[in-house]
C-alpha cells in the first residue's frame, strides 16, 4: 500500500514535466548550440538589471501630467510646464527627480509638439471659468466633473499625457527593443551586458512594478501601482491580455539573453512589439468609440475627453515599430481623422470619420 | 490481484494527469464565459427567441405604429381641431408606448444609428425647435439634432398648451413640414434598423453565445440596467427632484404635453419584465438564471418587477401634477426602482458574468 503513495508524487512530477513541455514551442528550432536550461522567473529581479532611468521618466510624465491637469481650476505656465519636461528648478515633488540628471525631453521625439501643447494648455486655463464653444477654448461640465479644452475640443493635456506616451515611453521601448539583437552580450559593466541594459530600459518605459500581477487591481494610493502604459495594460488591454503577454515575454526574453537564447529573445521581441501596439490600437479604439455611444451622444465633456485621449494614442503610431501592421495610407488616414475639429466628429451624420477610424483599427489590429 | 489494481490505480491517475494536461493546453484562448451548453442550457435557442420573438417583432410593431399614427397626423394637420387632436393624441400615445420595447434594444443596428437618441432625447430642445420651424431649414441627420426631433419634439409640436393655435395660425406652413420631416425622419430610422436585423444582424446576434464585452448577452443585461437607471433617473427620479436636492422639473417628464409619462414608465417596465423573462414561451435571462443555478435570484428579480411595476401604477398621469400631490407614491415606487436596479446591474450581472461597461468611468 505504502508503494502506491510513493507513485503519486512521481507522476505528479511526470504531469508538470509534460505542462512545461506544452509552453515551449518557440525553444525547439532547431539549435546547433546546445543551450543549458535555464529557469524564466516570475518577478524581474534578474540580477544586475538596472533600469531606474526609465522609471525615473515614467514618475516625471505623471508629474508633468499632474501639474497641466490642475490647469481645470488654476492658472498654469508654460515655463514650469517646460521645467518639468527639462528638469529645471526643481519642479517635481519626488525630489530624487530633480536631481536625477534625467530628463524627459532627452529622450522625446518631436519636442516642439509638446511645448506647443504647454503653451495651448497655460491659454486654455485663462479659459477655465468660461463655458467653451466651437472657437474658444472653456469647460464642459459631466455630472461633477470638469473638463477644460481649447478651441476645437481637444485637451491640450491630454495630448501631453498620451501622445509622450507615444513620443517617449512607447517609441523607447520599440527603438531598444529593436537594438538588442546586435547590442554586445558578452562585456559585463556593472553587473549586466549592453544587451541586458537595452532589455531593462525598455521594461522600465512599460511602468510596471518588479512583482508586475496582471490580474490584480492596483488602488490608486498603491506607491507600487502601475503608472501610464502600466495603467493601461488593464485599462484597455484586459481583452487582449496585454499585461500578462508583454510582461511574461520582458521575463523570458530577459532570461534568454542571460543564456544566449538569441531564438527565444528574438521570438520575445516580436510578441512585445506586436502586443504593445496592439494595446495602443485597443486605447484609441475605445476611445474613438466611446464618443460615437448612444450614452455619450451630446455629453461634449465625455465626447471630448475621450477624443482628445484618443488624439494622443493615435499620434503613437507614428512611433510603431517597421514591422507594424499599420500601412502608412492608413496611418494618414488616422491622422487626418482625429485632427478633424472634435465638434465636426461629433456632430457628423452617422459618425461617420469615427466609424472609418474604428474600422481600421478593428481591421488591422484583430480588435472587436 | 493487487498488483493488477495498483496497474489499474496508476493507468488512471495517468489519465486524469493527461486529461489535466489537455485541458490546460487546450484552454490558452477562450476568455468570455462558458461554452455554448454549459449547464445544459442552449443558449443560441435563448437568442434565437430574442430575435425573433422579442426584438425583431418589436422594430415590427413600432413601424405599423408610426404608420397609424402618420395617418392621424395627416389628418389633424389637414384640420387641426380639438376633435382631430384627441383623435391624435391616442395614436401618439400607442406609438410612444410601443417605442418603450424597442428602447432595450439599443445595441447593434440600434446604436449604429444612436436611435434611441433620435427618438427620445427629453426634455426636448423648444427654442432650437421653433428656430427651425422659422427658419424652414435643418438638417436632421447631424447628432446635435438629437434634441429637436423624435417623440419629445413632436409632443411639443402637436400637443403643448398653443400647438393648435400655432398650427392655425398664418404661415403655419413651415410648422407643419417640421412634423412631416420629424416622421419621415423617424420611419426610416426604424425601418433602417429593422432592415439591418433582418438582413445580416440576426445571425451574427443568435451565433454569438459568448458573454464578454460585444457580446449579445452582454449589450442584453447592460441595456437592462441601462434601462432601469433610465427609469430611476430622467423617468422618474429626476423630474422629481432627487439629483437637485428636491428642486422639481415638472417640464422635464417624459411625454409632457401629452400627460403619459406614467403610463410610459409602466409600459417600459413591463416590457423590461418580458425581455427578462423571454417573453411568453422562449427562453430568456430568467431560464438562464436558473441553469447557472442562481435560483433564488431569479425568483428575488421576478418578484422585484412585480413590485415595481405594482408601485409605479399607484402614481396617476399626468406625472408633472403628480410631482407635488402624490409625493408617498413617488418616493414608494422610487425605493422599488431602486432595488430592482441593484439586482440587475449588480447580481444578474454578476451572475451571468456581464461587465457593466456603459458607464466606463475614466479616471484619467
Amino acid at each position: 500500500m505504502m508503494k502506491n503513495f510513493r507513485t503519486i508524487p512521481a507522476l505528479l512530477i511526470m504531469g508538470l514535466i509534460s505542462v512545461t513541455s506544452c509552453k515551449k514551442d518557440d525553444d525547439n528550432n532547431n539549435n546547433d548550440n546546445v543551450i543549458p536550461p535555464y529557469e524564466v522567473p516570475t518577478t524581474y529581479n534578474f540580477s544586475g538589471a538596472n533600469y531606474l532611468s526609465s522609471t525615473q521618466r515614467v514618475k516625471m510624465g505623471v508629474e508633468l501630467n499632474s501639474y497641466l491637469g490642475t490647469g481645470n481650476n488654476a492658472t498654469v505656465t508654460a515655463a514650469k510646464a517646460n521645467d518639468y519636461f527639462n528638469n529645471t528648478n526643481a519642479p517635481f515633488a519626488d525630489a530624487t527627480l530633480n536631481t536625477s540628471g534625467v530628463t524627459l525631453a532627452q529622450k522625446t521625439a518631436d519636442p516642439t509638439v509638446f511645448t506647443t501643447y504647454f503653451t495651448q494648455q497655460a491659454s486654455n486655463s485663462l479659459q477655465n471659468g468660461v463655458a467653451a464653444t466651437n472657437g474658444t477654448a472653456g469647460f464642459y461640465m459631466s455630472g461633477t466633473t470638469k473638463r477644460l479644452v481649447g478651441p476645437t475640443g481637444m485637451e491640450a493635456n491630454q495630448g501631453v499625457a498620451k501622445g509622450m506616451m507615444g513620443a517617449l515611453y512607447f517609441k523607447e521601448a520599440m527603438t531598444l527593443l529593436t537594438s538588442v539583437p546586435s547590442a554586445d552580450n558578452n562585456t559585463v559593466t556593472n553587473g549586466s551586458t549592453a544587451m541586458q541594459r537595452a532589455w531593462d530600459e525598455a521594461f522600465g518605459y512599460l511602468g510596471v512594478p518588479a512583482n508586475y500581477d496582471p490580474e490584480a487591481t492596483y488602488p490608486n494610493t498603491d506607491p507600487n501601482r502601475p503608472l501610464l502604459w502600466g495603467g493601461y495594460l488593464a485599462e484597455r488591454g484586459k481583452t487582449i491580455e496585454a499585461g500578462k503577454v508583454i510582461f511574461n515575454a520582458f521575463l523570458k526574453g530577459r532570461a534568454a539573453i542571460g543564456a544566449k537564447d538569441y531564438t527565444v529573445v528574438n521570438a520575445q521581441i516580436t510578441i512585445i512589439q506586436e502586443k504593445w501596439e496592439q494595446l495602443v490600437a485597443a486605447a484609441a479604439l475605445a476611445y474613438v468609440t466611446i464618443p460615437t455611444a448612444s450614452t455619450s451622444v451630446n455629453d461634449l465633456a465625455v465626447q471630448f475627453h475621450a477624443l482628445s485621449e484618443g488624439y494622443g494614442f493615435l499620434s503613437c503610431f507614428k512611433y510603431r515599430p517597421a514591422k507594424s501592421k499599420l500601412s502608412a495610407e492608413n496611418y494618414t488616414a488616422l491622422q487626418t481623422i482625429i485632427n478633424t475639429n472634435f465638434y465636426t466628429l461629433v456632430n457628423e451624420a452617422g459618425f461617420a470619420k469615427l466609424v472609418q477610424a474604428q474600422t481600421i483599427l478593428k481591421t488591422t489590429y484583430s480588435l472587436n | 490481484m493487487r498488483v493488477f489494481n495498483r496497474t489499474k490505480q496508476i493507468i488512471a491517475i495517468i489519465l486524469i494527469a493527461v486529461s489535466a494536461l489537455v485541458i490546460a493546453c487546450s484552454k490558452s484562448s477562450n476568455p468570455g464565459g462558458p461554452d455554448n451548453n454549459a449547464g445544459g442550457f442552449d443558449k443560441t435557442a435563448m437568442l434565437t427567441n430574442y430575435a425573433d420573438a422579442l426584438i425583431i417583432p418589436a422594430y415590427t410593431g413600432m413601424q405599423t405604429q408610426l404608420n397609424t399614427f402618420e395617418t392621424a397626423v395627416n389628418v389633424f394637420l389637414d384640420v387641426p381641431t380639438t376633435e382631430n387632436q384627441v383623435v391624435l393624441k391616442a395614436a401618439f400615445k400607442n406609438a410612444y408606448l410601443q417605442f418603450q420595447h424597442i428602447s432595450v434594444d439599443q445595441f447593434g443596428p440600434a446604436e449604429r444609428v444612436i436611435l434611441n437618441s433620435f427618438l427620445n432625447s427629453f426634455p426636448t430642445d423648444i427654442p432650437a425647435i421653433e428656430g427651425n420651424v422659422t427658419r424652414g431649414s435643418y438638417d436632421l441627420t447631424m447628432n446635435s439634432t438629437t434634441v429637436q426631433q423624435g417623440f419629445p419634439a413632436l409632443d411639443h409640436l402637436l400637443f403643448a398648451s398653443d400647438a393648435l393655435s400655432k398650427l392655425n395660425s398664418a404661415g403655419n406652413a413651415n410648422r407643419k413640414k417640421y412634423v412631416k420631416d420629424l416622421l419621415t425622419r423617424m420611419k426610416t430610422l426604424v425601418a433602417g434598423v429593422l432592415s439591418n436585423w433582418k438582413d445580416s444582424y440576426r445571425a451574427d446576434f443568435i451565433g454569438n453565445t459568448r458573454s464578454d464585452a460585444g457580446s449579445p448577452i452582454a449589450f442584453m443585461i447592460n441595456q437592462f440596467a441601462y434601462e432601469m437607471d433610465q427609469m430611476k433617473g430622467p423617468r422618474i427620479g429626476w423630474p422629481y427632484g432627487k439629483q437637485s436636492g428636491g428642486v422639481q422639473y415638472p417640464q422635464n417628464v417624459e411625454g409632457y404635453n401629452a400627460g403619459i409619462s406614467i403610463a410610459l414608465a409602466t409600459e417600459n417596465l413591463t416590457n423590461l419584465k418580458a425581455m427578462y423573462t423571454g417573453g411568453g414561451n422562449g427562453k430568456g435571462m430568467a431560464d438562464y438564471l436558473i441553469a447557472l443555478k442562481k435560483e433564488q435570484l431569479n425568483t428575488d428579480v421576478l418578484k422585484q418587477f412585480d413590485a415595481a411595476i405594482t408601485a409605479l401604477k399607484t402614481i396617476p398621469d399626468p406625472y408633472s401634477t403628480a410631482l407635488t400631490a402624490n409625493r408617498t407614491q413617488i418616493d414608494a415606487a422610487y425605493i422599488e426602482i431602486q432595488k430592482l436596479l441593484t439586482l440587475i446591474k449588480t447580481d444578474v450581472a454578476s451572475a451571468t458574468g456581464v461587465r457593466i461597461t456603459y458607464q466606463d468611468t475614466d479616471g484619467d
